[in-house]
């Protein structure tokens, strides 16, 4: 979608976000346990960017973009939108705020109400905001769906009478009802069927471009991500390991992760697919409750294991480090040592990144 | 369930080194409701021994729904009429009490979702045993022993202590492993895996995809592979058949398909794929959306979204033909066969040309050009 | 997997609602037929009761206990009045326990439940543990007890049973909202800015009915029986009124006219069955309800 400029101003800054969901209640600190689904996470989201965060699931990514919504409270941390800090907004000021960011789901199927017609969910942010006669909000839905893409008829009928790539184009709609500034789209396409995906993209990136749209996309087609996005968070194990601009995440990979993210990915080309060596990532990601010491992908790291396990990767944690050549910031001691690996240079070929 | 038999019968059963496995003759299945749904409509293929197939197609094609109707998975309400033979026994017609038999035994199954496919009360280890001692015949302890033996073999690490887990302990990868290890355990002619790695992650789905490729290989088993990521085929597969509105519309070589697709849905398919090795200005679409399944179709089902639409498509609907070779390309497009020309309805199989269902199949040059993937 | 998705098609191509909900109603096995037939008729013919029957009050001693005759078609109770008229206006009776005792019950546990399984947490667990306290009675016995001590009005028997009643409603629809309120459109409608009270009467309350629909219908029909039991106790509706569970208690003590007893069983039973037949319908159209 539309490039952001580097200069522009931020919409979203995160500031050590921790979400931690308690797993067992206990009146003393050390019984307690958490699932500690984002644990320290800093990001910013320039105005009219689009930013994606990619990884395996439970790596955060879906808890760091409802803490963006303010749909679940921070353990710690700070989420400022618009230089406005979220933990302090309520009432009437919050319902103001959620005007200006909107949540798109990954299941049209799930997030519409069943029991309403299209006009009438389309048409519920303005209710609640009371905007508008009913008059009023009637044309607006006409608009809004004829941005979409969908029939004027389309207004009186129920949810259920509409295909997956329909119906997410009606959840966009009532996305777009209250003019917003922010977009958090979390897998917008993944239940939608192949043929139907580039239609739903297109209209994203038309209406970015229309509407001056700031998104976050979570996204786990790492190909997808690649045309979509304009910069890319991966997370792991709730860090962000690498912190790139698109470009240089797929042409100048500096996370030992990231190159076996892209390593995994399943290419529709049969050459491709019966030369390729992948990297397999050993194990499973390790539980969010009890998270590995020092850098968190350490247990399953191959470029640990090629430099024969040095004791830093389970000591330390490496922090989030800006690159000195190029924007952007990884967190990983051996970076170099990344740079310089035949498995990158292996991936990079296969995946025909240029 | 009404069975007309099959007139290619005698066909499918011609010997040979490629002699089928499984053949398939004219499946419908519908399913009863208020307006019902044409799943799938006459669709014949031949799986040969040891041969790994890809079926692709998108929700509605009918590409799950003709699958599990192989082996009568499907609710009450559908009905499955045409011919499976299955080791030349016709799998429509066994009572349900042979048919019990041949799940399993002769035909496995790997569904989606390994959460819902394993019962979260019993063990690991007993429900590998259950199906160990059922189909094999074994007794308690050594059903167990090979039971932690099958869990190693699939990747399962600490396989002897994991075996008394619970389903919700496991991993999704972990779980789909386990349900690899209960499908393949019996030793079975068929694996039919639907969708196996859509619910994964990439970096899971790679190794799920080389481990079925893996045991498959090993014991000989025949392979049908049903996704709707042309991805997850592109490696795995040999042979590749497209479905759309409930019909095969093209069969052939994964090779081939990815290479030179001849159906315009297949090359439309392609170039909608967003890429990874270059950003590119604006996504390809597919205008339109995939046919209705409760209206019979007039014509090709494709028609109504397809760029190289002609006035043939929209009345009469293509049947599965070998693609016309290049001398017959002419400027002006592929010179129409004729209905004498059809060499008697060909069936996607091990030794098949390269099928379409298309009365105006992509020309040449569009072809490659419709070729995805690294460049 | 795979069929969710093929339900999802079948969705897709359903027909809009109103027709939809219209369509799913009409009776289609021969039970459903003859249940929506019987509850017709009967409420047709207790409606036009003054119009096809003799005032069911009216005394006469001479004529008492008599059997069938043109006059009087289902002969006389031991008062001489018509019984023909007194099953017609009890079952008005009847009628009216059934429809307010839901209403109420209904509301009250409807609002106590959506409101405890919305609000979670303490709230929740306080407002369940007096759901409890009432469901550790049998229902019956606290509708005794309450309709003892208030007195045999129709109003106090409607307050009777549905005060035995409305935990039962509270529980099933906290069990709903618990898990509609978990669901992506109320999430949605959340991110929204929709407050609590919008979230919970417009969103999740409409989508937390669907099988309180069903046994809402039949419970009308246990309705009239639980009135009909407390009339057959003495506890119910007082004594001039004609209500059918009174009427079997009178005419127990006359075991030897059968008519007595046999027709304001007969209407009870009649009635009942054919509510629970009709109910049918109901939990069909409630589980192909694709919007459920």
């Amino acid at each position: 979608m539309s490039a952001g400029s580097h200069d522009a101003k931020a919409l979203v800054e995160v500031e050590d976000l921790r979400v931690w969901f308690p797993t067992r209640r206990a009146p003393t600190a050390e019984r307690r346990g958490y699932i500690k689904a984002v644990d320290g996470v800093a990001f910013t989201v320039r105005q009219g960017e689009t930013l994606g965060l990619v990884g395996e699931s439970g790596c955060g990514k879906t808890t760091t973009a409802r803490a963006i919504l303010k749909l679940l409270e921070p353990t710690e941390g700070r989420i400022m939108f618009d230089g406005v800090d979220l933990s302090t907004v309520s009432g009437r000021d919050l319902r103001l705020l959620r005007r200006r960011m909107q949540p798109v789901f990954q299941d049209p199927f799930a997030s519409l109400n069943p029991k309403r017609t299209v006009a009438r969910i389309v048409a519920e942010p303005l209710a609640i905001h009371r905007q508008g006669t009913r008059a009023q909000r009637r044309e607006r839905v006409a608009e809004l769906l004829d941005t979409v893409g969908l029939p004027p008829d389309a207004a009186g009928r129920f949810p259920h009478a509409f295909s997956g790539g329909q119906r997410q184009r009606i959840a966009i709609a009532r996305a777009m009802a209250l003019r917003p500034d922010l977009i958090v789209a979390d897998e917008p396409v993944s239940s939608l069927d192949v043929s139907i995906r580039a239609q739903i993209l297109n209209l994203m990136s038309d209406l970015q471009q229309e509407f001056r749209l700031t998104y976050v996309v979570i996204a786990h087609d790492l190909a997808l991500v690649r045309q979509v996005t304009d910069r890319v968070a991966v997370m792991y194990l709730g860090n962000i390991v690498e912190l790139r601009s698109t470009e240089d995440l797929y042409r100048r990979p500096l996370h030992p992760y990231t190159v076996a993210l892209l390593s995994a990915v399943p290419i529709p080309d049969t050459e491709a697919e019966a030369t390729r060596q992948r990297i397999v990532l050993e194990g499973d990601v390790p539980s969010p409750a009890d998270p590995p010491s020092g850098c968190r992908f350490h247990t399953r790291c191959w470029l640990r294991r090629k430099l024969d396990n040095p004791d830093i990767c389970s000591g330390e944690t490496p922090p989030l480090t800006p690159i000195e050549d190029g924007g952007g910031a990884v967190a990983c001691h051996f970076p170099d040592e990344v740079r310089t690996s035949s498995e990158r240079r292996e991936t990079l070929v296969t995946i025909g990144s240029r | 369930m009404k069975t007309p038999v099959a007139e290619s019968r005698s066909e499918a059963a011609s010997p040979g080194p490629d002699r089928p496995v499984l053949s398939v003759r004219d499946l419908d299945v519908t399913f009863r409701a208020r307006s019902p749904v044409l799943a799938v409509r006459g669709v014949s293929y031949d799986l040969a021994a040891g041969e790994h197939v890809g079926l692709v197609g998108e929700s509605g094609s009918g590409k799950s729904a003709g699958a599990l109707a192989l082996v009568r998975l499907l609710p009450d309400y559908a009905d499955v009429s045409g011919t499976v033979m299955l080791d030349g026994a016709d799998l429509l017609r066994l009572n349900e009490r042979e048919l019990r038999a041949v799940r399993g035994d002769q035909v496995g199954i790997v569904y989606q979702d390994p959460f819902s496919s394993l019962n979260p009360v019993l063990t690991i280890g007993k429900q590998l045993t259950e199906v160990l001692s059922k189909h094999k015949g074994l007794r308690a302890r050594a059903a167990r022993r090979e039971a932690a033996r099958l869990l190693e073999t699939v990747g399962v690490p600490n396989a002897e202590e994991r075996i008394s887990d619970h389903p919700h302990q496991f991993s999704g990868g972990m779980r789909q492993r386990a349900v690899i290890a209960m499908a393949v355990a019996p030793r079975p002619a068929l694996l039919i895996a639907d969708e196996p790695t859509t619910a994964l992650d990439v970096t899971v789905q790679a190794q799920i995809l080389e481990l079925l490729q893996e045991l498959t290989s090993e014991h000989g088993t025949t392979m049908l592979l049903i996704t709707h990521d042309l991805g997850v085929v592109a490696g795995v597969t040999q042979r590749l058949m497209v479905m759309y509105g409930g019909r095969i519309v093209e069969a052939s070589t994964t090779e081939d398909v990815f290479a030179r697709p001849a159906h315009p849905y297949t090359v439309a398919l392609h170039r909608s794929l967003p890429r990874i090795d270059a950003r590119q200005e604006r996504l390809v679409t597919i205008e339109g959306q995939p046919p209705d399944p409760t209206r019979p179709i007039e014509g090709c089902p494709f028609a109504p979204r397809c760029p190289s639409r002609i006035d043939r498509c929209t009345v009469e609907n293509p049947p599965l033909m070998t693609l016309p070779t290049a001398r017959r390309a002419t400027t002006a497009g592929w010179e129409l066969p004729t209905i004498s020309e059809r060499d008697g309805n060909p069936v996607p199989g091990p030794a098949s040309p390269h099928l379409t269902a298309c009365w105006n199949p992509p020309l040449p040059e569009a072809r490659s050009a419709g070729a995805g993937g690294a460049g | 997997m795979t069929l969710g998705r093929l339900r999802r098609l079948e969705e897709a191509v359903a027909p809009t609602r109103l027709s939809t909900t219209l369509e799913s109603l009409r009776p289609r096995t021969f039970l459903e037929f003859y249940g929506v037939a019987v509850i017709v008729v009967i409420v047709a013919a207790i409606a036009a009761a003054p119009l096809i029957a003799p005032d069911p009050l009216a005394q006469d001693l001479t004529s008492s206990l008599a059997g069938s005759s043109a006059e009087h078609w289902l002969g006389t109770d031991n008062l001489g009045r018509d019984l023909w008229a007194r099953i017609l206006y009890g079952g008005r009776v009847s009628v009216v326990i059934g429809v307010f005792v839901l209403l109420t019950a209904g509301a009250v546990g409807v609002l106590y439940g959506a409101v405890s399984g919305y609000a979670g947490g303490m709230v929740d667990a306080v407002m369940m543990r007096i759901v409890d306290i009432f469901l550790s009675f049998p229902s019956i016995m606290l509708a005794l007890l309450i309709s003892a001590a208030l007195g045999p009005t129709i109003r106090n028997v409607i307050i009777a049973i549905a005060a035995a009643w409305w935990p039962v409603y509270a529980r099933l629809i906290r069990g709903q909202v618990i898990v509609v309120k978990e669901r992506e459109f109320v999430t949605a409608s959340r991110a929204l800015g929709a407050g609590p009270m919008r979230n919970l009467l417009l969103t999740v309350l409409p989508n937390s009915f669907g099988v309180m629909k069903t046994i809402f219908v039949l419970d009308i029909g246990y309705a009239i029986l639980a009135g009909s039991t407390l009339g057959f106790l003495g506890l119910g509706v007082s004594a001039p009124t004609p209500e059918w569970g009174y009427m079997i208690r009178e005419a127990l003590q006359y075991p030897t006219h059968w008519w007595f007893i046999l027709s304001p069983g007969l209407a009870l039973m009649l009635f009942v069955s054919a509510i629970n037949f009709a109910g049918g319908i109901v939990t069909r159209s409630v589980h192909e309800d694709p919007g459920r």
